[in-house]
């Protein structure tokens, strides 16, 4: 027994000899691997390439989801800084088409300061009627305004004071059935009245004589001889003519030069300086 | 079936080394699953039984990696044989035994690593990148004794891995 453990002994150490020449052997870049080391490596390359295969895949489902993500939370950032800048943008616009009609408002009144003494107002509502055209104004008696003041625009007429509160004021619209208006066509001059249809885009101007030259595409503007509307104000532009079927008279319709559903804010004429 | 799975254990322990591990290491370095089922074979049928299994483990894995053939061979057939002499004194279904062969086994082999890279090489300096290694892989090989041994501990006693008698 003991001469076997020798000869393992022995055979051992010759083994850890021979290893220890092995690794020094190997320890350097060498030109060729053995058949052995070949075969085990060729016996992992399936398994190893099904692992990295299975892996890229794995990391591409990885990066395409992580992509995916951050393409979501950029898009849901874009959006809401999409929504923010059309809000702002929105409320840019409304002042820049506020400044416009102000500036425009502010214009007409430097020019008709010899003629008027115009107070502005802002239109705060109007008639929930179909039958009924007004509008509430912002200023009332408390601001001077009197009933049967005159509601004008830099485009033109717009209607009078009807009622006064306080603080507001109810303005009837010339497009209203029960307003009347003295005009002439500023062309011919000759003269009539606008009434209102109840319609938002057409007027009535009627009492035209037969033979008065009236054509379409004349401005109509305010005749001055109402004891209300002050003289020069455009009304708006004729668009056609009807004669009577007695003949002795005609009458026309009236495009009018304000946008009734479009005003936001009117001058209230103070004083006509003119009359 | 005992020898295949005996043979497979340490192609399959490379395999998983070199992808699955090697994903996931541990300051710095994966784990050495060859050396724990070398340990636990040493521990489990002794120091003879042990070095042979370990000398063939560690050649085969020698063969593979391809530089300094024979390092793993020698360094598994020591580690087996010193592990191998508390086979009879240790109460094996202890779970602690699994660690403490994964534990001891990295300690004692990257020692005996270092050793024979010295004599083969005579490169003072593998020292350094050795022991900053031991310390991660032991932890890792440690980790992972714990439910490897219970595994194999049951398959040697009523599983693939029990000897015929």
């Amino acid at each position: 027994m003991s001469f076997f453990r020798n000869r393992m002994f022995w055979a051992g150490m010759l083994l850890l000899v021979l290893m220890i020449g092995l690794i020094r052997y190997t320890a350097t870049e060498r030109h060729d691997i053995t058949i052995a080391e070949k075969m085990i490596r060729d016996l992992y390359t399936p398994l190893q390439s099904g692992v990295n295969g299975f892996q890229g895949l794995i990391d591409r489902w990885g990066r395409i989801i992580g992509t995916r993500q951050s393409l979501v939370d950029e898009n849901q950032r874009l959006r809401s800084e999409l929504n923010r800048l059309q809000q702002e943008r929105q409320v840019l616009l409304e002042y820049r088409y506020e400044n416009d009609r102000l500036r425009e408002m502010l214009d007409f009144k430097r020019k008709n300061t010899e003629n008027y003494r115009l107070h502005p107002a802002e239109v705060i509502a109007r008639s929930p009627e179909l039958w009924y055209k007004t509008l509430t104004i912002d200023q009332g008696e408390r601001d001077g305004i009197t009933r049967n003041m005159v509601a004008i625009t830099p485009q033109g007429l717009v209607g009078r004071v009807t009622a006064v509160s306080a603080h507001t004021s109810e303005v009837l619209l010339i497009s209203d059935r029960e307003s009347a208006v003295g005009v002439l066509v500023q062309q011919s001059r000759t003269q009539g009245l606008v009434e209102g249809l109840g319609d938002r885009n057409t007027l009535k101007m009627v009492n035209i004589p037969y033979d008065a030259e009236v054509r379409p595409g004349q401005v109509v503007v305010t005749s001055g001889l109402s004891e209300i509307f002050p003289r020069g104000i455009r009304v708006g532009k004729i668009t056609r003519i009807i004669t009577q079927p007695n003949g002795l008279l005609k009458y026309a319709f009236i495009q009018p030069a304000v946008d009734f559903d479009k005003l936001e804010e009117v001058f209230i004429v103070f004083q006509d300086l003119a009359r | 079936m005992r020898l295949l799975i005996l043979c497979l254990l340490p192609y399959m322990s490379i395999f998983l080394e070199s992808t699955f591990f090697a994903r996931y290491p541990v300051l710095g370095v994966g784990p050495d699953l060859v050396l724990v089922f070398v340990a636990f074979y040493a521990i489990i049928y002794g120091s003879g039984k042990g070095a042979g299994y370990g000398f063939l483990c560690g050649l085969f894995k020698d063969l593979y990696l391809g530089r300094f053939i024979g390092l793993n061979a020698v360094s598994l057939t020591l580690t087996a044989l010193l592990l191998g002499w508390w086979e009879v004194k240790l109460f094996k279904e202890n779970v602690l035994v699994g660690l403490m062969a994964g534990v001891l086994g990295t300690v004692v082999n990257s020692i005996l690593v270092l050793l024979l890279m010295l004599a083969g090489t005579g490169d003072p300096d593998i020292a350094k990148t050795i022991f900053a290694g031991m310390v991660g892989q032991t932890a890792y090989n440690g980790l992972l004794s714990v439910p490897l041994y219970i595994w194999y501990y049951k398959s040697s006693r009523s599983g693939v891995l029990r000897l015929s008698r």
